[in-house]
């Protein structure tokens, strides 16, 4: 007998509930009931500038450097010196390629592996100039490069840094702060640049027998 | 009055040591810890010995939801958190992120007293410095042997875009990511002419996003332009 209410007040209930259900008859009376929305395409957008100027051309993938073996530690110092003066005052910008020249004989077994003044080539990798705050300025050189010896590369990285003057821009602006404000006039006080003068002594590494790689 | 300063440092004391003021939102098992640990070990040590990096540094994955990875510029830890690894659906977005934070731990070695201030003009100018470790990111994933275009998918992927960036330690990811791309362009090009994320939903968004900004760089490089591209918003 009360599974019998129950039942009755769930049917009841239901109808209720669905008799509640509001139609758009707006929609139902005016518009047609074969329109069905598009299905969705995915949109590809193209590197139109890529497919331009660069399709077509064959740059070579870079070789990555990952058949390394350091516990070869045969190596050479090779003493460099730039041709021209090296700086990030000028109009350097990455991936700039800047000359040295090979400032002595390179012996290696008793053989003179590398003679004095072959060119060597190496690539700008990364620039920063110097910045306001007495912020200065980086300047990352790699990947050197010669013709004059037959694995063509030697090893080392030039990473340079300019005068940080923030060090002391930094304090003297707080100092000055409570005249007048005067600290402010210190923010504009830029960091050293990074100048490699052509007398400059640079040392990198020829290394014989370790594989080599682009880098 | 006593009484209620009293309260009050108790509730501090209490609450920062509830899970609730913790930055973890979810229970992690050791397994899942070790895991993700051991992915950011390998992908970093082999980013740090194809590029030849001879600066040591050490690699460690947190917990945090937050979505960040940092260089301690005193220890030279570099941190994953865990809110950003979810946002990484490969390897080269893992290698993307850490070969960022390299750059940061390695100009950590430059200047006196072996880079004891060297925090002082990252205070002062720090988005010079983001945007180098930026472009050095890119040719540390290249010499590793990983894809850069996966630089430019995990920032349209999980950076923020903000208004403006005076006030803020990053520049604008918009800007950020065409900055990559041009450097891609120019240095890289062989990864952008055969690029496997051209399809993917990540990087069709950059295109769409980009769309001025490239624009920007074609003008360049079909008048032969030296000058540096000042990117949109």
């Amino acid at each position: 007998m009360i599974i019998r209410i129950f039942l009755i007040f769930i049917m009841l209930f239901s109808t209720a509930s669905a008799a509640e259900l509001i139609r758009d008859e707006l929609v139902e009376t005016t518009l047609d009931k074969s329109l069905k929305p598009a299905p969705y395409v995915q949109k590809v957008y193209r590197d139109k500038l890529v497919e331009k100027t660069l399709k077509g051309k064959d740059f070579g993938k870079p070789v990555p450097n990952l058949n390394y073996d350091y516990s070869d530690s045969d190596a050479v110092v090779v003493r460099l010196r730039p041709k021209t003066k090296i700086s990030t005052h000028s109009r350097l910008k990455d991936g700039d390629v800047v000359k040295f020249v090979v400032a002595q004989n390179i012996v290696y077994n008793g053989k003179i592996v590398l003679k004095k003044n072959s060119e060597v080539s190496a690539v700008v990798e990364n620039i920063s100039p110097n910045d306001r705050y007495g912020v200065p300025a980086n300047l990352v050189i790699s990947r050197f490069t010669t013709e004059a010896l037959p694995e063509k590369t030697l090893d080392g990285e030039i990473n340079r840094q300019g005068k940080n003057h923030s060090v002391w821009v930094y304090p003297l602006s707080y100092f000055l702060m409570p005249f007048f404000g005067a600290g402010i006039g210190t923010t504009f006080i830029r960091g050293g640049n990074v100048s490699i003068p052509p007398d400059e002594i640079i040392e990198i590494y020829y290394r014989p027998t370790r594989f080599r790689t682009g880098l | 009055m006593r009484k209620i300063l009293s309260l009050l440092i108790t509730c501090i004391v209490l609450f920062s040591f509830s899970p609730a003021f913790g930055a973890t939102s979810r229970l992690f098992t050791a397994k899942e810890i070790k895991k993700n640990n051991e992915a950011i070990y390998e992908v970093g040590f082999r980013l740090l010995n194809a590029n030849k990096i001879d600066k040591r540094m050490t690699f460690s994955y947190s917990t945090k939801d937050s979505v960040n990875a940092s260089t301690s510029l005193i220890n030279r830890n570099i941190v994953i958190y865990d809110g950003l690894i979810q946002y990484m659906s490969s390897e080269d977005e893992l290698a993307a992120v850490l070969a960022h934070e390299i750059s940061h731990a390695v100009d950590s070695y430059n200047g006196i007293f072996r880079g004891a201030l060297e925090f002082v003009p990252h205070i002062f100018i720090p988005r010079k410095y983001e945007r180098k470790a930026d472009l050095r990111a890119v040719d540390y994933m290249v010499n590793a042997g990983y894809n850069p275009v996966a630089l430019i998918v995990i920032m349209n992927k999980a950076f923020p875009q903000y208004r403006y960036e005076v006030l803020g330690t990053h520049p604008l990811t918009s800007r950020r990511m065409a900055m990559i791309y041009e450097y891609i362009y120019t240095k890289y090009p062989a990864f952008l002419v055969h690029n496997p994320y051209q399809n993917d939903v990540y990087y069709q968004n950059f295109l769409l996003n980009s769309e001025h900004n490239r624009k920007k760089l074609a003008d360049k490089v079909r008048t032969g332009s030296k000058k540096k591209i000042r990117y949109d918003y």
